[in-house]
């Protein structure tokens, strides 16, 4: 036999559709080199395996030994149980103690945002704890931006200063692993997701509501017949009027998806325009400036916002970058991963390791390195 | 290396059913019992120590990962060795790898093959584990008080262990654990008490 021809074998083996005699064959030879080969490890070798193995696995790291209780100590232990678990049920969720998988596990992303105003002066909206006015913009200070109980950043117009019509730019931004939503002056909503920035007056005063995006946004534009919504992002713009729909526009990714749940949108792309119907999607090839409507699940397109990972038939690859963005892990593809695509979905507030479990059920694993997955057949 | 607690002399099928209970002390204990034999096998059969390290590693962990869903059929041992062959057979299967033992595998099967059934193959496994666990170090050979372990039955190790009493930990722990997630924080604490004095009680 020669090497193809073993591969073959082994390629078969490992999908189990090797022949009854042809599995004993490669199981005889296996059993045959375990016992005639003479290699081993040193005790010293071994020690330092035991020791960088027992790093990388989720095994109990500190040795207790458990005594054995007497009559008497369980009765103090009453009182300590009931101070301990009052203790652990008063916390918060997020403060449970994870014994399993308190070590090397990645946490997932949350409500993390960075504001910029005009001046250039940053303001990290995660460390705010003032509910009240955040900024105050414009000549006169007419736009005043405040974060409402729920953390969300509105702006709002002093009404008898409306008119003013010197303008200033804000720009909101998302990093990896945060989300963040904002009320425009206009009072047209937008969600945020992870590793995005939006770009937006903070007073529309011009013909057009023009905002520029990149990465991905969920947008309820409040209807104003009078002043177009127009959504800028690299290779194509968008005009609405008054309607919700959700952009995925990452420089990274190969294609740009429009999704409209309410209302038409009209995307232009270079020269072209395309009209969308609620539950259609638009997606535009970057590299070629081409357009496919596809019809869509709209839902599955912004279960982002409502914290689901949703998948219809989507290929690994575009799963694995959402990962990255929610979990700030950097992915890698190792042999040949076959092109599986994933339909379902699971909750963003999860672990990384409770969500790629959840993948790892369709024929695919992982390996996980602190912040880095790879990704193998 | 460091043995943990009562765990240590637990059976191999016990601590099994334990860690599908998610208990983390069992899945330490037979981390302790075959990260190192296991570590040497794939050495033996690859003959280096980083790929020794990565299939052992990618067999515990998924073990855990799949601790709920894992059967077995015969004894743990036999099924880590096999756990262990699948992951390196694949691991030769690659097309820079396979060229090492292509001519060994070739070899092998054109002249020195004899069919087999089975249950032949598993008594040269058991052979292959015995073996290795003799050949370790002294030291290491200890810790896994393998053989002992497998053939003591259960009620004799319950027995020496003094094992009701251990249970009985093991369910409140349990208990403990489950109302915490589920039930109303005050009830919870409730059923604690009732729970502490059905101890002391009993």
């Amino acid at each position: 036999m020669n090497k193809t021809e073993i591969l073959a074998l082994l390629k078969k083996y490992q999908e189990g559709t090797l022949s009854d005699v042809d599995k004993d064959k490669l199981e005889a030879w296996y059993l045959h080199e375990a016992l005639k080969s003479n290699k081993t490890l040193t005790e010293d070798e071994l020690e330092k395996s035991y020791q960088h193995l027992k790093s990388k696995l989720p095994v109990y790291k500190e040795t207790k030994v458990v005594k054995l209780w007497s009559r008497i100590t369980v009765a103090a232990s009453i009182v300590l149980l009931l101070g301990v678990s009052l203790f652990y049920m008063t916390e918060s969720k997020e403060q449970k103690i994870q014994v399993v998988d308190k070590l090397d596990e990645v946490l997932p992303g949350g409500k993390k945002g960075i504001l910029t105003l005009s001046n250039g002066k940053q303001i990290v909206l995660t460390d705010l704890s003032t509910k009240d006015t955040v900024a105050k913009e414009g000549e006169r200070e007419e736009v005043i931006i405040k974060m409402n109980s729920k953390g969300i950043i509105t702006y709002k117009i002093t009404p008898n200063l409306s008119n003013i019509k010197s303008n200033s730019f804000n720009t909101l931004s998302t990093p990896v692993g945060g989300q963040y939503n904002i009320v425009l002056s206009d009072g047209t909503k937008v969600y945020l997701n992870a590793a995005s920035s939006i770009k937006y007056p903070t007073h529309f005063n011009g013909k057009n509501r023009i905002v520029e995006l990149e990465g991905e946004a969920y947008f309820e534009v409040v209807q104003d017949k009078n002043k177009p919504f127009i959504v800028k992002c690299a290779h194509q713009s968008i005009k609405v009027l008054g309607t919700h729909f959700n952009v995925h526009a990452y420089h990274n990714e190969s294609v740009i998806k429009t999704t409209l749940l309410e209302g038409s949108v009209l995307i232009t792309i270079k020269d072209q325009k395309t009209i969308l119907k609620p539950g259609q999607q638009s997606n535009v090839l970057k590299k070629e400036d081409k357009v496919t409507v596809l019809e869509v699940d709209a839902e599955n397109s912004v279960a982002w916002k409502n914290g689901r990972f949703k998948f219809d038939n989507t290929d690994i690859k575009t799963v694995m970058k959402q990962l990255e963005r929610w979990y700030d892990i950097k992915v890698e593809y190792q042999g040949d991963v076959p092109n599986v695509s994933f339909s379902g979905g699971t909750f963003m507030n999860k672990n990384l390791s409770e969500v790629l479990k959840v993948l790892e059920l369709s024929n695919i694993k992982f390996k996980r390195e602190g912040k880095k997955v790879v990704v193998y057949p | 290396m460091k043995t943990q607690s009562i765990y240590h002399k637990h059976a191999d099928d016990i601590l099994f059913n334990l860690l599908k209970n998610d208990d983390q002390l069992a899945y330490t204990e037979l981390f302790e019992r075959y990260s190192v034999i296991l570590v040497n096998h794939a050495y033996k059969m690859l003959g280096d120590r980083d790929d020794a390290n990565d299939i052992v590693q990618e067999l515990f962990l998924s073990i855990w990962n799949k601790r709920r869903d894992l059967i077995l059929t015969g004894s743990l041992s036999s099924y880590l060795y096999k756990a262990t062959k699948n992951k390196i057979l694949n691991h030769i299967a690659h097309e820079k790898v396979v060229a090492r033992y292509a001519d060994s595998i070739s070899n092998f099967i054109e002249n020195d093959y004899v069919f087999a059934d089975s249950k032949i193959r598993e008594e040269e496994l058991h052979a292959i584990i015995t073996k290795e666990i003799d050949l370790l170090p002294d030291k290491m050979r200890q810790v896994f008080l393998l053989k002992k372990v497998e053939e003591l039955p259960y009620e004799e190790i319950a027995h020496k262990l003094n094992i009701t009493d251990k249970t009985a930990k093991q369910q409140v722990y349990n208990a403990l654990k489950k109302l915490r997630e589920r039930l109303h924080p005050l009830l919870s604490v409730f059923i604690m008490c009732l729970f502490v004095l059905f101890i002391i009680i009993s």
